[in-house]
This record gives C-alpha cells, structure tokens and sequence, in this order.
C-alpha cells in the first residue's frame, strides 16, 4: 500500500515505537500511584518524554501535559481563555477541533485572512483584527487540508505586541517546523502525538505557559487530602491514569524526531509534494493546491468527480488518501472548495520517490483521461 | 549521619528535582514521602544521604526546582524538619 495520509496519522512509525509500547505494558504501572518498582518504571517512562517533548519544543518539563489528543488540549486551551460569548480571532484555516470548542462557548469569531499561501494576507488580516483586542487568537501553524505554512512567528509577535494570549494549533507542524512555547510567548500550544511525532494514536501533547482550568478533575497523586485540583502543572490538568504505554511509543517517536531533526523531515516532505506537484501538473483534469510556503500536504480535486469516488478509486489501486472536508470546513470555504471538498495528499518521514512515481502513475491512468473510470463496487 | 528526604509536591517534581541532582552528581533515589511528611496527602520525596544535602539543596536552588520541605527521621524514629 502507498499510504498518502499521514496528514490524518501517520501508519509507518519508527520500529522503536511499537517496541516502546510493550515494553511499558510489560514493565509500567501508574505514575504517581506509588513508591514500587513498576509505579517509579511508569514515572520515569513518562518524564522522560516529558524531557524530551520540553527540549524539542521549547517548554519547561512540567508545563509539557499529556493529552488524548490534540482536540483534548485545545478543548483545555478554548475553556480557560474564552468565556462565554467571548471575541476570538481565528485564522482562516481552522479545523473544527477549534470551532467546535469556541462554537459551544458561543464565542464571536473574527476571521483572519482567508487567501490561501499569502502570508502578507494573513498577517494583515491579524493586525486588524487583534486591535480590537479580542479574548484569544487561535492559529493553525499549518492548515491540514492545504500544507498553507501560516506566519506564526509573526502572528505570535503581534498577539505579544497587543497582549492578546495565543493558542496555537500545531497539530500539522509538529515534527517537521519549529514548534515553540518560549520563543512564540504562547498561552497554549496543542499537538497530537500519532503525526508528525511518530507516537501511537490516543497521544498528544498541550504546553501551557501559564495556569489552565482542567476539564477533567480527579485523582493525581498529589494533594490527595484536598477536594480542590492541584494549582500547579502538570497535575492540574492530567486527572486520572495517563497513558504510558502511548507515553512510552511517543517518546521513542520524539527520539526519532530529534535524531532525523524536523528540518531534514520537511526537506523531505517538501521535495516528495514538488515531486508530485510536477507529475500531476500536466493532467488537465486534476487542479492542484500549491503555494510557496507549503508543508507536506497537497490537496487537488478532479474535473467532473466526486473527491470521494477519486478517493475510492485510490483506494482500490492501494493508494491511501483521504478525501471530504477534513474537519476543517472554515478553510475550504477559505479556498472556496467547501462544496467540492479535495483529495488529500500527506506524507511522512517514510514516503519514497519511488511511491510518488507510482501514484503519480496512478493518476495518470485513473484521472488523465476524459473518460470516468469505473467506481467500484466493491473494495 | 542520618538521611535527608527532600519533600515534593508531586512526582513530576521530585523526578525534575533527581535529575538536577544526577546532573550535580548527588545521588538520589525517589521514594514516596512518609505519610507523615505529607502535608496535603500524596507526594513524593528524593532521599539525599546527610552529608550530601547541603549541596543537594544549593543544586536544587540554583536550578530553581521548589521542594517544599527537608526531613530527617532522628535515632528515636521521629522525623525533624531541618533548615539546611
């Protein structure tokens, strides 16, 4: 199988994580939940990664907090900044773990910079809306559905310049751009740890600058007296058992990370997606999303065909895209392809020119003729 | 001289405030805190040999890890509370 969703999870990981996993389930307990062997194996299992998520991501170790997921961190990030009713500006990339969250809270969403792979639209689009000085800023480093880089570290120096705490949503950054909670002077940055970090999926990583209110209470081994969540991270926002064998495979997917470095990992990314780019270009059916600030993402659609039915018929030949909306309907209306959703192309660290060859042949044979291919019936 | 347990607030902290001293070249085991050294219930405590709590305390401070409190269980097996 060519498996191109990498956007989505990443399915290849590094032979270490799954290894990293059952060794934890055979030698881990809980973290906090005791003084023996198996309970300290689990505590220095998961600090570890903590080390290691703070030193590759610019945070101290104890604000790094382990999450289901990057949804679950922005859930925490949106209910401790937003209050009800609140004034959020957004870019015009969001995924729907954003505006689901500010949508429940009834928050006033201003959107910033709706054209696609144009820094300058985007960052003017912030100066004028965060004058207004609203509750938060919330960004996507990198839009899911388009690769589109966004300007965070100028984004980020503007929210500091207005004083408007930031939430950044790194969840396609992650692994391969610079991700930083001291260098950006964030509130909040989310992330999922079965991306870009190679971890199992069910991880993820929130760093928090600052205090949070937690939207899960209960035990954390410490201050087990008080009724009161602990006011201090990470305990304030990790109730119950952590996840330590998921802990244990994202360390070893953040090992992994630091010792290919994440530029290399985008180098490589970004020379599989110009690649394609250059394939696809000559198929007069297929319009392709490109722009110069673009992550390892690509997303195109077809002439006369459903973005599934091209999806399934990927499929079929043992290509793995993934097509629709994406969770992230604000930025197909952003691109105007919210009718038409696109086909996705991710990649990893574990794509081959070899597999962007033969689904650009693929392609090729699928979408370079007028004539609709046969959708299939069965798969 | 006797062992000194340096109290946390949580097992993040104590395995933070075992690395500084790792790094300092103390050594340090982490262990549960005594129930009777647990003030809100629940924590952990790194556990310094007497002569070397001194120097644990000034590599704790200096990396600006908090401890919340620093025991030593006497001959009679009551703990004092000791300003180092």
């Amino acid at each position: 199988m060519i498996y191109f969703d990498s956007a989505a999870t990443t399915l290849q990981k590094p032979p270490q994580v799954a290894l990293a996993v059952q060794d934890a389930m055979r030698r881990c307990a809980s973290v906090g939940r005791g003084g023996h062997k198996a309970a300290m194996a689990a505590a220095e299992t998961v600090y570890s990664c903590r080390e290691l998520a703070a030193e590759l991501l610019g945070a101290e170790a104890e604000q790094v907090i382990f999450t289901m997921n990057a949804t679950h961190g922005l859930n925490i990030a949106v209910n401790t900044l937003v209050p009800m009713g609140g004034r959020v500006v957004v870019s015009g990339f969001e995924h729907n773990a954003v505006t689901r969250p500010l949508h429940a809270r009834n928050a006033r969403l201003t959107i910033a910079g709706r054209r696609l792979f144009s820094p300058e639209d985007t960052l003017a689009a912030f100066e004028e809306a965060l004058a207004e000085k609203p509750d938060a800023a919330i960004c996507t480093q990198v839009s899911n559905v388009f690769g589109y880089i966004l300007p965070m570290a100028h984004i980020a120096a503007l929210c500091r310049s207005c004083g408007v705490p930031l939430i950044i949503d790194a969840s396609q950054a992650a692994g391969t751009l610079p991700v930083s909670l001291k260098e950006t002077g964030a509130r909040f940055i989310a992330m999922p740890g079965h991306k870009g970090l190679y971890g199992p999926q069910g991880t993820g990583l929130l760093l928090c600058a600052d205090g949070a209110e937690p939207i899960l209470y209960g035990g954390t081994g410490s201050n087990s007296a008080e009724q009161e969540m602990p006011d201090f991270l990470p305990d304030r926002l990790e109730a119950g058992t952590h996840n330590v064998c998921g802990i244990a495979g994202l360390a070893a997917g953040l090992r992994f990370v630091r010792a290919q470095t994440q530029q290399r990992i985008l180098r490589h990314e970004q020379k599989l997606l110009r690649l394609l780019a250059a394939e696809l270009r000559s198929l007069p059916r297929l319009h392709l999303f490109t722009g110069k600030e673009q992550a390892g993402v690509l997303s195109f659609t077809v002439e006369d065909m459903d973005c599934e039915e091209a999806a399934a018929l990927l499929a079929a030949q043992h290509a793995a895209v993934r097509a629709g909306l994406h969770c992230a309907p604000t930025a197909h209306e952003s691109a105007g392809t919210l009718e038409s959703g696109t086909v996705r192309v991710s990649f990893s660290a574990f794509n081959t020119e070899r597999e962007v060859r033969e689904f650009a042949r693929l392609c090729k044979k699928l979408f370079g003729s007028t004539e609709k291919a046969q959708f299939p019936t069965c798969y | 001289m006797n062992d000194n347990y340096f109290t946390f607030r949580s097992v993040t902290a104590a395995m933070q405030g075992s690395r500084i001293l790792g790094d300092a070249g103390i050594a340090s085991i982490t262990v549960r805190a005594p129930k009777q050294l647990q003030q809100q219930g629940c924590g952990y405590s790194l556990k310094v040999r007497g002569d070397a709590a001194v120097r644990a305390k000034l590599a704790l401070a200096q990396a600006e890890v908090r401890y919340s409190r620093v025991y030593r269980r006497d001959d009679s097996g009551q703990w004092q509370e000791v300003t180092l």
